[in-house]
Formats: C-alpha cells, structure tokens, sequence
C-alpha cells in the first residue's frame, strides 16, 4: 500500500515527471511555472517557491534559463504565485 | 474544505489544462517563399512613416550615444513625450498623419526618484499632454524588487512581452544596465539582442536604445550593433563645453538610413531654464579646440569640415601637438 502524500509532495513529484518528458528548454520552464503556479496554496508561499525552486536547481533546469538564471528562475516562480503568465501572448 | 485527494486531483486537471493549451504551436511550418520581382514592384505596399521626422522611422530601430553624463536621458525622455503626445522634441515632429503614439519608456539605470523628477521637468516644458496617461508608460528597474529581466537572455525576454504589446515605440534606457550578459566587445553575444530588436520590428514597434559611448566618441562595444540600426545619433560635449552648463551638447547623426543634407546635418542644443535653445554648430580652429574635437574621437577628416581648415593643416596642428 503507497504512503499517503501530500499535496505540496505531489505537484513536485508531478512537476518532476513533466519536466522531464518536456522536450525543450522552454518546456520545461511552462511545466515548472504550471506545477508552482498551481500549487500555491498548498503551503506557504516561502515554502512553495522555495520548493520548486530545490526542485529546477535539482534538475539541472536553472543554467538552461541563460546568464540572468537565478534572477529568470525568481521571476518564473514570483509570476506564478501571483498568477500572471510570464511568457506572453503566443502565437495562435 | 477539500480534502487532500481533491488537491491533488484538482492540481492535475488544472496543470495537465494548462500545459496543454500552451503545447508549442509556432513551429515554422510554411517553406521561405520567393516573388518575381516585376510582381513584387507592383505590390502595393504602405510608405514608410516617421514617428518623430527625420530620424525615428516607423518600425525603425534607432541608437543614441553619448559618454556618462552626456544628457542621453534627456533625449530620450523627450523623445517619449513628444511621439506619446504627437508633437514634437528639438527640431523633430511628429506629422499630423502619424499623431500620438503609444510608448514604453523601460529605464534600467535611474533611481526611481531621479525618473519621476526628470520626467517632471520634461511634462511641465511640454505644454501638451497624451491623449490618455498609458501613452506613456514608464518600466523602472527601480521600481521592481528583483529589477528588470535581462534582455541579453532570450529566457528572459518573454517577460516583456506583456508590457510592450501595446507599445508603437519602446526605448531601452540603456544597454548595459537591460542587457547584462551583454559581452559589449563580442559580436555573437550581441546576436540575442538583435533577433529581439528584429522581432519588435516585425511586430510593427519602433526601438530605441540608449548606449554608452566609448572614449574614442564612438558608441561603446561592438560596431555590429549598427547593422541593423536606422539611425545611430552621437551626443558629443562641445569642445569649450564648461560643467556649469548643464545640459548643453551636440546632436550627429552617424547613421542616417532615409535622411539627408540639412536634415542630417549636426546642431547644438542647450537646455536654458525650461526651454531646449538650438544652434548651429560653431567651433574655433585654435589648438586647444583640435585637441579637444580629437580626444571626442573626431577623425581629421571630420575636424576639418567642422573648422573649415584643410585636413593637413589640422593633421600638422595636430602632429605638433601630440
């Protein structure tokens, strides 16, 4: 019988498995701005950006984001707490 | 109150929606395309307008120039206000055709105190207000606690997309502090910055940018950064410039893409009280002047148009005195 999780431990672990079958860079910044974005109220939200955060640092997410990597990383997880879409209008 | 399990489910149906809806859908999928050119002479295409004549054309890019403390901002901000409020900044307009426009005034450098007094003085000179107040809209690193996103790094660029999508012209004030992981002597790191600047282009927007210049008078950095430019203007110190005059200095196109003759002609300007004062560019032929013109980065050849001496006698004053 699996332990029971919570739901801060789920969308990590959910995050996790959609980063990694993302296929692009861009991709998996969406996936970890989708998990943290919905799973902001789940805990705290020190804990909840601090969380994701271990987490793209932890797979190796965060040299991909470029020169300014930590301070985009901030950014992505800032904008989704408070829900705002930081990658712009897409293309139809 | 929902439980655990609803927590999790809900997160899953909204992330796995999420995700989906943003799935990568601006893969190029249509081949580049050629036309005959007797068909393509005969296309009818709209004339290319200015958002403030001569020099700021619209879906242009342009640069200003200008050593620290070269009163770079200064233009700028004029020139913000007068293409939010369709009139006009120096000797440059705005034609009645074209009107207000829509601008973004990104500052990466200024404390935000400093910002909202310089553009204080600018409203107050003005006389004329936008048609509405988000004509101009200002973004201040200043005013964010993480700062602005670098606009070196194609990650980051995104996070402007918002704020500029309805901007008709976006000035970048300035390159070194928007663009960080700008290598400013390294042409391929410029390239990230230039697809951007080609990419607001392609969306109909006008650029400006505001750079640094170098010691020799040039603009700081690689001069790949022109390519693509319209219009690069240096602002230069005149040559008995004193630093109690404030804002007082030299307009030269060194890139003029669509202008010429007396609209691309220097001029200088000085800012007397409240009112922008223009003159034409004067300058004496003694050698503390040559000197002085030379170590702005003025070649002979420009030291001469500007005194009216022929070049070798400015290269034997000079050689005499170097």
């Amino acid at each position: 019988m699996n332990a029971p999780v919570d739901a801060l431990t789920h969308a990590l672990t959910t995050t996790r498995r959609l980063i990694v079958s993302a296929s692009s860079p861009q991709d998996r910044m969406r996936a970890l701005y989708a998990g943290a974005k919905h799973a902001r109220d789940f805990a705290a939200r020190d804990v909840v950006t601090e969380q994701f955060a271990d987490l793209a640092r932890s797979m190796g997410l965060v040299p991909g984001f470029g020169r300014a990597a930590d301070e985009t990383l901030s950014h992505v997880l800032s904008w989704a707490y408070r829900d705002k879409d930081p990658f712009g209008k897409r293309a139809a | 109150m929902r439980t655990v399990s609803e927590d999790i489910s809900e997160f899953d149906r909204r992330v796995a929606s999420e995700l989906s809806i943003s799935k990568p859908s601006e893969q190029r999928t249509a081949q580049v395309q050629s036309i005959d050119y007797d068909k393509f002479l005969n296309t009818q295409l709209p004339p290319r307008q200015t958002l403030l004549a001569p020099w700021l054309p619209m879906q242009g890019l342009a640069m200003i120039h200008a050593p620290r403390g070269g009163s770079k901002t200064h233009v700028a901000h004029g020139t913000a206000w007068a293409v939010a409020t369709g009139t006009g900044f120096l000797r440059w307009k705005v034609a009645d055709d074209v009107g207000a426009r829509r601008v973004l005034l990104i500052d990466g450098e200024m404390p935000g105190v400093l910002l909202q007094e310089r553009l204080a003085r600018v409203v107050g000179r003005s006389g004329f207000t936008p048609p509405e107040p988000l004509f101009l809209r200002i973004a201040a690193s200043d005013l964010v606690r993480d700062g602005l996103p670098d606009l070196a790094d194609p990650a980051s660029q995104q996070f402007y997309a918002d704020v500029i999508a309805d901007a008709d012209l976006v000035i970048v004030d300035n390159l070194s502090t928007l663009c960080r992981g700008l290598k400013e002597n390294e042409a391929d790191s410029w390239t990230p910055v230039q697809n951007w600047l080609l990419a607001q282009r392609r969306a109909g927007k006008s650029v400006l940018v505001i750079h640094h210049g170098g010691k020799s008078g040039a603009q700081r950095g690689t001069s790949r950064k022109e390519d693509v430019l319209d219009t690069v203007i240096a602002l230069r110190k005149p040559p008995d410039y004193q630093a109690d005059q404030g804002a007082r200095f030299e307009i030269h196109f060194e890139k003029a893409r669509g202008f010429y003759g007396p609209e691309a002609e220097p001029f200088e300007v000085r800012l007397a009280g409240d009112a922008w004062q223009e003159s034409e560019i004067k300058s004496g032929d003694d050698i503390d002047t040559l000197t002085a013109l030379r170590k702005q980065g003025l070649s002979v050849r420009d030291i001469a148009d500007r005194t009216g001496l022929s070049k070798s006698s400015v290269a034997r004053k000079l050689g005499a005195d170097e």
